[in-house]
């Protein structure tokens, strides 16, 4: 559960880091939808093309590529109990598959291109000037602040767990964890207090957004 | 059940993001007329606390594992409202930073996890909720994540995606037991705090 | 001149336990005052109440105007407070959106704004951090973000709780210097004596809901007896 590096190369300075948030999230909006509505005839004649646009992009960043390449394959569990199904199960299945992959494959690179080449508040602050919901966009936020530290709490929580009992298995495994999140739960309501009592000390009325 | 772009055909796409949409939208303004502003952190950490109880693999017999959506869970504690939002920013935040669902597929997304079982589940528990409690939350647990599971198999089935008959067994089977799994996690949990810290449980419900 | 008057104020938690009971004390601008005492006096509750995050019984004054729930966004304009635990504090993703937050509504423009950051993260020697993530930041690094966002207020009065806790003794060196270096009034909770005693002319002992004890820094820190009676014990340079 290691995470804390997926948008680690957003702080970089090179011409793409510069470009305009807005420009670069409708590029991936306007390819994503590309590919989804092209027939699958025309997105394997496509999808080299896009590859090689994708990856100069990518070396322009100055990303590292294999920082890319590992996100990008979190697809894969995704992608194989689909393409399993329809190689057995469906007459054009393997031809269909393909387009499938290529399909999920090249939305993913660019959606992870988009996020090492975007810093996340400037992302939040595009679609505040699109007049996207000023309380998501609060939600998102402090989701985004918060949720290493959820992840550090409930780690620290499961290691003490398992040093205490050794490696407890199902079922008793989910009476703990469940115990785990209901702490985790009690957690993030009583710092959710304390952030709102900083809030406060800072001039918060609960006007507006968070300036 | 997060759908990634690329896995849905154009009609579905375009039924199920009006679907979310007519649901969103509403509820979105009505939060943000009616809602104190100390609920507002509360409800980002809420969606911080999803997202992470999300990450957790927990095992079960054979090796494998099951992960909870927690979406009937965080809806009881504050309200089918609350649930929509959270459940919501969860499944953007996983689309765009963890590349966990799409982007075109955003609304279908929406539509399976935050509609049907943040807000249908709410109200599955509600019809049992005063007289049975830990009962009424192992049924909206369990019955939201199996019917999210049949509308995915839809969606996948009418965007031709997955064959009908063996796509359709294949999601209800391994989501049934996702569903219990759920069903319990979400009774252990509510006691849990039920035991702890009793005032949660009788949070303002919007 | 008097900036900060509690008269007779009292707080219960929602649980029935009571933590201070009557108590009343002033604290003269420019003054910095420690608040001492063991484990569950009541010292971080006493700041809460100063802020108004509490509802206490009694009064309680700031800069001559009594705390009422009409004033106390004007009242909180004058007050920074630093919060024990700094991933409290800093609830934005970036440093400089938590050190900008709220500075709009003190009235300043962006162009101002964007000065002050600069202006607080250097005095705090933090130059270069605007764009860091709070979440990487080290511990040090993060209570010294707290502090540069409480000194971009301009504060008349700083409220510290537990602010060297958990500090290595390098940062805890860092951190000493930068709020002796703060000119207004300054209140510190704190189990770090040697820290109190370097910083602060004032002290007061919470202890058994009540002030056991309140003077000169030197006078009280160095009184073995008291101290120890207290659960507390005598700073370094005074034994």
């Amino acid at each position: 559960m290691r995470h804390s590096f997926w948008d680690h190369f957003s702080g970089l300075e090179s011409p793409i880091h510069k470009l305009s948030p807005g420009i670069k999230i409708l590029f991936v909006i306007l390819l994503v939808i590309i590919l989804t509505m092209l027939p699958g005839y025309y997105v394997s004649y496509l999808s080299i093309p896009l590859l090689l646009m994708l990856i100069t992009i990518l070396i322009i960043s100055g990303v590292p590529v294999k920082h890319v390449m590992k996100r990008t394959l979190v697809i894969l569990p995704l992608i194989l109990p689909v393409i399993l199904l329809n190689s057995i199960f469906m007459e054009s299945g393997l031809n269909h598959s393909l387009t499938l992959s290529v399909r999920s494959f090249l939305s993913i690179f660019s959606l992870v291109l988009l996020v090492s080449v975007t810093k996340f508040s400037d992302i939040m602050k595009t679609l505040s000037k699109w007049h996207f919901p000023r309380i998501m966009i609060m939600i998102l936020t402090f989701m985004y602040r918060y949720f290493f530290l959820l992840t550090g709490e409930m780690e620290k929580m499961i290691r003490a767990v398992k040093l205490r009992s050794g490696n407890t298995r199902w079922p008793e495994i989910f009476k703990i964890y469940s115990q785990i999140l209901a702490i985790l739960f009690i957690k993030s309501y009583e710092r959710a207090e304390r952030v709102y009592n900083a809030m406060l000390m800072r001039g918060y009325d609960g006007n507006g957004g968070l300036q | 059940m997060h759908i990634p772009d690329g896995f849905l055909s154009l009609p579905v796409i375009i039924s199920t993001s009006a679907v979310s949409a007519s649901f969103l939208y509403p509820s979105i303004r009505k939060l943000d007329k009616e809602i104190r502003p100390e609920r507002i952190p509360l409800m980002g950490l809420s969606a911080a606390f999803v997202f992470t109880a999300q990450l957790l693999s927990f095992p079960v017999f054979g090796g494998t594992s099951v992960h909870i959506t927690g979406a009937v869970l965080i809806s009881i504690l504050l309200g089918p409202l609350s649930g929509l939002v959270i459940t919501t920013s969860a499944v953007l935040l996983q689309a765009f930073l963890f590349q966990h669902g799409g982007i075109v597929t955003l609304g279908a997304n929406i539509m399976n996890i935050a509609v049907v079982q943040a807000v249908l589940g709410y109200y599955i528990f509600r019809i049992f909720s005063n007289k049975f409690y830990i009962q009424g939350a192992f049924i909206a647990a369990f019955s939201a994540v199996f019917i999210a599971a049949a509308i995915c198999a839809i969606e996948l089935i009418v965007s031709g995606t997955i064959p009908f008959k063996s796509g359709m067994i294949a999601m209800l089977t391994s989501h049934l037991f996702a569903g219990i799994g759920e069903g319990f996690v979400t009774v252990l949990i509510l006691s849990m705090i039920k035991k702890l810290k009793p005032g949660l449980l009788e949070l303002k419900k919007i | 001149m008097t900036i900060v008057e509690a008269k007779g104020i009292s707080y219960t938690y929602p649980d029935g336990i009571e933590v201070f009971k009557n108590i009343s004390f002033k604290v003269a601008k420019g003054e910095s005052l420690g608040i001492i005492g063991p484990n569950g006096a009541g010292k971080t509750t006493l700041l809460l109440a100063l802020s108004g995050l509490i509802n206490n019984s009694g009064e309680i004054s700031i800069n001559g105007e009594l705390k009422s729930e009409k004033n106390i966004n004007d009242i909180r304009k004058k007050i920074s407070f630093v919060f024990q635990n700094p991933d409290d504090q800093l609830f934005m993703p970036h440093v400089e959106e938590d050190i900008s937050f709220g500075l709009s509504k003190l009235g300043y423009s962006e162009e101002e704004i964007n000065e002050i950051v600069k202006r607080s993260l250097n005095s705090a020697g933090l130059d270069g951090f605007e764009l860091r993530s709070s979440h990487h930041l080290s511990l040090g690094q993060k209570k010294r973000v707290c502090l540069a966002a409480a000194f971009a207020r301009s504060p008349e009065i700083l409220l510290l709780d537990e602010p060297s806790n958990e500090l290595d003794p390098g940062g805890r060196k860092e951190l000493t210097g930068l709020i002796k270096n703060f000119k207004g009034t300054k209140l510190i909770v704190s189990h770090d004596l040697n820290m109190i005693a370097e910083i602060c002319n004032n002290v007061m002992i919470l202890n058994d809901n009540i002030i056991k004890a309140f003077g000169g820094s030197k006078q009280i820190l160095s009184d073995k007896k008291l101290m120890e009676i207290n659960s507390l014990e005598v700073p370094y340079i005074y034994r």
